[in-house]
């Protein structure tokens, strides 16, 4: 049966398949230019491995991300070419700045000092209220980056007078290499490392992680199964063995929870997390609860009451942490460190500032009591 | 700075109430507001007297009459019509501060459609006055060039609410200015130089009209001239604004006033215990200043009906330009309270005055010091500034701010645009500081201009990276050029942070709309009642490796 075409049908046709022509040649420069990007760099051999030729999988986060020959793991920033993956996080950031250390939060870890913060696009978490997702929920090269070698990053931290790198504002464990990398050539020149981080990473990695970074933030974001799995699309049992692997390791860490209104904010939860970190990591872990601002995808939120962080401080120091901190909500008396054993005031803080520092050689200059932390 | 007398210690946190309210409303054209018409009426007679006394003493000519009434009458009709978009501006912002308000209440936040509308309902009355006091300064000037430089003098010691008494009897008070003057204490007057460089600077932003304007504008002028030249038409020009327009003028003045209290507490976070306490004080202060029902303490109805009747009889008298007799100017000195329309100091406001600053050091003692540092940082304000409203968080990727915004302009320009371009650049950041923060004198301005061309070529030769790095410093250093905010910083210094953290306190923690938001607040606190937690399972879940979205897919 012959077909009749009509002539506007015609013209569509002839431009799709015009479009589609001139299209090709682009998209394959594009594909080209995107695999010859001058920043991927081969993800270590320990934390991948290749089967069936060209097959790869991924083993820094728990997610094991099993990819075809040009697929991306679901971070963003890890590709397999063709059996070899490769990482467009590396010496691709897409934000660097200068802040205080407190901004992390880390306050018990030099206070005051300034912190030459880096990130690159992408992130293994998906939370729907992050406040960074323009960086995080991106692919790297599609970002503006900046060239900032590996090599180079102790070198300008030490020119900047910040003798910290931290790692933060997107997830670190999208940016492995990268992060380790330059944390062992600071750690030559001493340069201290700090990382904050949701630690859902395997244990492996995050061993190799720890021989470098000097204090870790870690997003304990709820104590939850569930919550993890629908709100941030991804699960708390790794988190918590990371945590663990932390204290084996013996490293210095702090405990951050953003607290989101009708998400997170129950108080048995919250009482069982922080029964939880007594036990398990002991009660000299700083933890803090954070105010939620509406971000990304729970705009529809409000704000957290100030009162409900309140409770949630109470409920701390009743399970026994000796360190509970307020953040996001300035000025306010939770985000002072407080001695535990005089109760004095040790380190006043507005927000991120330190308005008086009462420490001594990591004591407190009232009552002689050590204040654990990493002072010097 | 100049000794506080026993009347300035009283009058000082009515000034700091005042200066709170209209900071940035100066509503030149209808004066101080009074809801009770007796005091209205003896508001209007003051005026009379004293724009009778200022014409009897110019002894001007007819020429000079005729000119100054020819200016009276155009500075009217621009009063008229800017009174009449006024109305319009008033209007608009009751609407847009009342929502603002709400929000303010709530605390969560500004949604972008009720902050623009505050901003714009603001910046359009300011930019409404600032083009009524340009018009009058215009016509001012034309009205200058008739008078001698004594009259002008004479006209420049004249003031349009001032107790008619400090002109009968300005050979016996010289005022507290000159007493100033001969002060020898080095920091206070520095601390008054400041201060007056900061109301030019002020002046030049929002406009001013200077004494011959307010002479031109003032309501009792018009007719007292028209009478002078026996002109029936003019003296029957009405003035003034209608008592609706007065309530919603001082509706705006309130609002304006809480919401500044409230960016204030939602930035300084009080405890409900700190808020208890700060409320008892407060309402203590309130009615020391007998203003705790928000009713300023008037004077007796008998004393207004006798201040009526000697300003009468002394508006007669000059109205005749005659000598004021001695027995009435006795009797008005007697009844000066009555005079001061109701602000004047009673007996036992000294009293009063030390009780304020006692309950301001109680305040002070209930704060925390990292509220201490936000409050001395704290100024009045309708929309809060970032540090107040949406602070950095932690863990937050900053934005640049507008100063940041600027350089990367300066470095994106190509060279050769740069180059030819670079001294329209540098002029046009020099006006923009210079619009905002007070006008350089020329060696300032040939000073900062060197400065920013070194800072912008300093900009301009970084590295993507080391900009990056030193984009804040940078910034900090384009902020520099705002000479306001220095002499601010200035004069922050000098006066010392106890000494700013008790005017602060007596100028906002107990002002005396503070107590009922206090209130508001703490029952906000108590009724947030807990709401029911989000079923996980009903939301949009996160994307995730366990719902087949591990691999991306193949592209």
């Amino acid at each position: 049966m012959t077909r009749i075409i009509h002539r506007r049908e015609f013209l569509r046709e002839t431009a799709v398949l015009g479009l589609g022509l001139t299209a090709f040649p682009a998209l394959k420069v594009l594909a080209e230019f995107e695999s010859s990007l001058p920043n991927t760099h081969e993800v270590d051999r320990r934390w991948y491995r290749t089967f069936d030729g060209t097959h790869t999988q991924c083993a820094v986060c728990p997610l094991n991300c099993v990819l075809e020959s040009g697929q991306t793991c679901f971070c963003r920033t890890r590709r397999n070419h063709d059996g070899k993956l490769l990482s467009h996080a590396y010496e691709n950031p897409c934000v660097i700045s200068i802040d205080p250390i407190e901004k992390l939060p880390l306050h018990h870890c030099l206070p005051s000092q300034n912190t030459l913060s880096l990130a690159v696009g992408g992130c293994n978490l998906r939370c729907l209220y992050c406040q960074n997702w323009r960086q995080s929920q991106a692919m790297p090269q599609t970002l503006k980056n900046f060239e900032l070698r590996a090599s180079d990053v102790p070198a300008k931290a030490s020119s900047k007078q910040c003798q910290i790198i931290a790692y933060t504002y997107t997830e670190p464990v999208a940016f492995f290499e990268y992060m380790t990398d330059i944390a062992a050539l600071a750690a030559r020149n001493r340069v201290r490392n700090v990382c904050a981080s949701a630690m859902f990473i395997n244990p492996d990695p995050l061993r190799e992680l720890c021989k470098q970074i000097d204090a870790f933030a870690v997003a304990l974001k709820g104590f939850d199964e569930k919550f993890y799995d629908r709100v941030l699309g991804s699960r708390l049992a790794p988190v918590l063995k990371a945590i663990e692997t932390l204290r084996a390791e013996k490293k210095w860490f702090e405990i951050v929870t953003l607290i989101i209104p009708t998400y997170n904010d129950d108080l048995d939860k919250i009482r069982e997390m922080c029964r939880w970190i007594a036990r398990t990591v002991g009660p000299d872990t700083p933890i803090h609860f954070g105010r939620f601002v509406p971000e990304h995808k729970l705009k529809d939120l409000p704000r957290t009451p100030v009162p409900t962080l309140e409770r949630c401080h109470q409920i701390a120091c009743e399970e026994g942490l000796r360190y509970v901190y307020i953040f996001n909500v300035a000025p306010h008396e939770a985000n002072n460190t407080y001695c535990h054993a005089c109760r004095k005031t040790v380190i006043k803080r507005l927000g991120f500032k330190v308005l008086e520092n009462h420490l001594s050689e990591g004591r407190c200059g009232f009552c002689r009591t050590a204040i654990p932390g990493v002072w010097v | 700075m100049k000794p506080i007398t026993i009347a300035g210690w009283l009058i000082l946190p009515l000034c700091l109430v005042g200066s709170a309210i209209g900071a940035e409303t100066p509503f030149v054209a209808a004066p101080p507001l009074s809801s009770n018409p007796d005091i209205e009426e003896l508001r209007h007679l003051k005026q009379r007297l004293n724009v009778l006394l200022i014409l009897n003493h110019l002894n001007a000519d007819q020429r000079q009459l005729r000119t100054l009434y020819e200016c009276a009458r155009a500075a009217r009709e621009v009063q008229c019509q800017f009174l009449d978009r006024e109305a319009e501006t008033i209007k608009r912002q009751e609407e847009a501060f009342e929502a603002f308000k709400i929000e303010d209440i709530a605390n969560q936040g500004f949604s972008p459609k009720t902050e623009r509308a505050a901003a714009s309902a603001e910046h359009d009355g300011k930019k409404q006055r600032k083009r009524f006091f340009d018009t009058i300064n215009a016509i001012e000037e034309d009205a200058r060039q008739t008078l001698t430089a004594e009259q002008q003098a004479m006209i420049e010691e004249w003031k349009l609410d001032g107790p008619p008494e400090k002109f009968l009897f300005r050979k016996n008070h010289p005022g507290a200015g000159k007493k100033a003057e001969k002060d020898t204490d080095e920091k206070k007057q520095e601390i008054v130089r400041l201060q007056k460089e900061m109301q030019t600077i002020f002046k030049g932003k929002y406009g001013a009209i200077g004494p011959v304007g307010r002479l031109l504008i003032c309501e009792e002028t018009l007719p007292i001239l028209a009478g002078k030249l026996g002109d029936k038409e003019g003296a029957a020009n009405p003035a003034g604004t209608s008592e609706e327009m007065r309530a919603r003028i001082r509706h705006v003045a309130e609002l304006q006033a809480d919401i500044n209290l409230l960016n204030l507490l939602n930035g300084i976070n009080f405890s409900a215990e700190q808020m208890t306490q700060l409320m008892t004080l407060a309402e203590k202060a309130g009615q020391m200043r007998g203003e705790k029902t928000g009713a300023k303490r008037g004077p007796k109805p008998e004393t207004v009906a006798r201040a009526k009747e000697l300003l009468t009889a002394a508006v007669a008298c000059a109205e005749q330009n005659q000598e004021i007799p001695a027995k009435l100017l006795k009797d008005m000195r007697d009844l000066k309270s009555a005079f001061a329309g109701g602000n004047a100091p009673p007996s036992g406001a000294r009293k009063d005055a030390d009780g304020i600053q006692t309950a301001a050091r109680e305040v002070a003692g209930l704060l925390q010091d990292n509220q201490r540092k936000t409050l001395i940082d704290y100024n009045p304000c309708l929309i809060p500034p970032k540090n107040l409203k949406d602070p950095v968080r932690v863990g937050q990727a900053q934005d640049a701010n507008r100063q940041v915004k600027a350089l990367e302009r300066v470095r994106s320009v190509p060279a050769e645009k740069f180059a030819k371009n670079k001294e329209m650049i540098l002029d046009h950041v020099l006006d923009g500081a210079e619009e905002h923060g007070g006008a350089f004198t020329m060696e300032e301005r040939a000073a900062h201009r060197q400065r920013l061309a070194t800072m912008m070529d300093e900009a301009r030769a970084l590295s993507d990276v080391d900009f990056e790095l030193q984009k804040e410093d940078l910034a900090a250093q384009l902020m520099r050029l705002d000479k306001s905010e220095t002499l601010k910083a200035e004069l922050a210094k000098l006066v010392g942070d106890d000494e700013m953290l008790k005017n602060k306190i007596i100028a906002h923690l107990l002002h005396p709309r503070m107590p009922p938001l206090l209130e508001t607040r703490l029952n906000q606190m108590k009724s947030a009642a807990e709401t029911d937690r989000v079923n996980l399972d009903s939301i949009q879940p996160a994307e995730s490796c366990a719902r087949g979205g591990c691999a991306l897919p193949r592209r």
